[in-house]
């Protein structure tokens, strides 16, 4: 909505890909494995922001397709052989068709219903998969080892894994970017400040939300698959895990919802203080209670997130930081 | 005949809130809807941009029918409103929710074009130095003008617009009033619910009069006005009715 456009995206995604790089450049293997699982939570706080910071839907139970992704990806994988990047399009495709039929109806809902029903539709799939035997039940399922060598090995899957868990992300942040300047973004904040006018002056929010909703799908189903593939186990606690769905909504709100950057803050923030809490003797015990307090903290003063309280304070921001 | 409303009946369980009423607006003209609280006029808005389908009878629009359908679809037909309780989307900044209301609406504009739509309604109704402030931060007569922006950055053919001079100060009315003639001059259809009578004698080519869902009027606003019927509408007592219209002239 602002006319000067400071080039935010190319330096988001400059930074971005440096600090992908840096891992490589320096050949440190555990800062590339605290990395991949950073570029994961960027994935999945960005794509929940669609939804929940640009739409106003909390998606409770959004980790349901980084589940349906990795199970439809790893099936894919173990059962054809089809190749990683195939199986995890293919994998994402169908998690996010499952999302187009969930959200027809549920988006009906408002406020906490919808959450509630999010959850719902998390745990009923984690008890599906339970029960599914073809997708190998409560056991789940785990890749025999020669797999990797189609990759040269699985020092090499393990690479390939990271550069793709690199590329969702930052699909993940431009899609976001894009949504956010785009008239149809600009339909989604209409209906998240007030749907009954959004409609009135001529918005199909049934329309807008379903669209968002399976967007906001996708990302965090190729995640899915990219974390599976490297893993190379899946089970059904851990593909439909709820806290890890809570997790996300958590960088969210810390970074700033209905921004770009917020997610990402947010991500980095919070996987940084988990990091420094645990390994920090003395305060190690209380890791959650430290961050449950740290939360509260921001729930209650920094309504806005980080980069929205930065947005408000410092109104030259807006042009900036988005 | 811009607008016919046929015979359209909406009640809600057994409140019949709307009961058979009937009346066209012409092209081009200011129709004043007025009437006590409760008569029906704010549901009849509702009838006609689609919120609450009418139990009978048809709404047609430019010669196609319109009953029935959804609000949005309507709105994408020219039709705009503009809220009694001021509904500013809070979090989005004034020029924003403006733009919301050209992008979406009966022209289907890009966001530039719309963003330039927002700009010239803003400079218009003097909100143009408040552009890139939070929508919510405004003060009640720059909400009351916001809401006004964007049914008008629709382009709407038809606006309805529920009490928007009430709560403003006079000059503010005054304000306002300038902006219902210069849509005249553009040619906008205006139905406007108004209770400030003077408001209405002004700028209102015809007045149709509600009471209990029903029309008990229609014309022009002196000979409204003067109708025992109304008056009695108001006042509630037929004798009271008589002597203050005697006492009147």
């Amino acid at each position: 909505m602002i006319r000067v456009r400071a080039p935010f995206l190319p330096a988001l995604l400059v930074v971005l890909a440096v600090v992908a790089a840096l891992p490589l450049a320096v050949n440190n293997n555990s800062l590339r494995e605290e990395l991949f699982l950073m570029f994961m939570l960027i994935t999945l706080a960005s794509s929940i922001n669609i939804i929940m910071g640009y739409t106003g839907y909390v998606s409770f139970g959004h980790i349901v397709f980084f589940g349906l992704g990795g199970y439809f990806a790893f099936y894919l994988m173990q059962n054809f052989n089809a190749h990683f990047l195939v199986a995890a399009l293919a994998g994402a495709i169908p998690a996010s068709a499952i999302a187009l039929v969930i959200g027809v109806p549920i988006l009906r809902l408002r406020g906490a219903y919808f959450a509630l029903a999010t959850i719902g539709i998390n745990e009923a799939m984690r008890t599906a998969i339970n029960n599914f035997e073809p997708f190998g039940g409560a056991v789940g399922m785990f890749f025999n080892f020669s797999v990797y060598d189609t990759y040269g090995g699985a020092r090499n899957a393990a690479l390939l894994a990271y550069g793709v868990m690199v590329v969702v992300a930052l699909a993940t942040v431009t899609t976001s970017y894009l949504i956010r300047r785009s008239k149809f973004g600009l339909s989604l904040m209409a209906i998240r400040e007030d749907q009954d006018v959004a409609m009135v002056v001529g918005i199909d929010p049934a329309r807008a939300k379903v669209v968002a909703y399976v967007i906001s799908s996708f990302f965090p189903a190729l995640a899915g698959a990219t974390f599976f593939f490297k893993n190379g186990i899946i089970e059904p606690g851990v593909a439909f895990d709820l806290l890890r769905s809570i997790e996300s909504l958590v960088m969210c709100v810390l970074g700033g919802t209905g921004t770009v950057a917020g997610p990402i803050v947010g991500a980095a923030l919070y996987e940084w203080l988990r990091g420094f809490l645990i390994t920090t003797p003395a305060l190690a015990n209380f890791q959650l209670f430290l961050a449950g307090l740290l939360l509260l903290v921001v729930v209650l003063f920094v309504t806005a997130g980080l980069v929205g309280w930065l947005r408000n304070r410092y109104p030259v921001l807006r042009a900036y930081i988005q | 005949m811009i607008l016919q409303v046929d015979a359209v009946t909406v009640r809600f369980g057994g409140l019949v809130a709307c009961d058979a009423a009937t009346f066209a607006v012409e092209e081009g003209e200011i129709l004043g809807l007025i009437g006590p609280n409760g008569a029906g006029k704010t549901t009849l808005f509702n009838a006609i941009n689609g919120v609450h389908r009418p139990r009978s009878g048809r709404i047609v629009f430019r010669r196609e029918e319109i009953t029935g359908l959804r609000p949005f679809q309507v709105a994408r037909r020219g039709v705009a409103r503009a809220y009694q309780v001021v509904r500013p989307l809070n979090d989005l900044s004034v020029i924003a929710n403006v733009t919301v209301g050209a992008c979406f609406g009966r022209e289907n504009l890009s966001l530039g074009a719309a963003r330039t739509v927002a700009e010239e309604v803003l400079a218009s109704l003097g909100l143009a130095d408040k552009a890139e402030v939070p929508a919510g931060k405004l003060n009640v007569a720059q909400k009351k003008r916001l809401e006004l922006g964007r049914a008008l950055a629709a382009r709407p053919a038809l606006l309805l617009a529920d009490e928007v001079l009430a709560g403003l100060n006079p000059q503010e009315v005054s304000a306002m009033l300038a902006v219902f003639r210069s849509l005249r001059e553009r040619g906008v259809t205006v139905i406007m619910i108004e209770h400030l009578m003077h408001a209405v004698m002004n700028v209102c080519d015809r007045v149709v009069v509600l009471d209990y869902g029903k029309k008990i009027a229609e014309g022009s606003p002196q000979v409204v006005s003067s109708d025992p019927k109304v008056v009695e509408a108001y006042l509630g007592d037929p004798k009271a009715a008589q002597r203050f219209l005697e006492e009147a002239t």
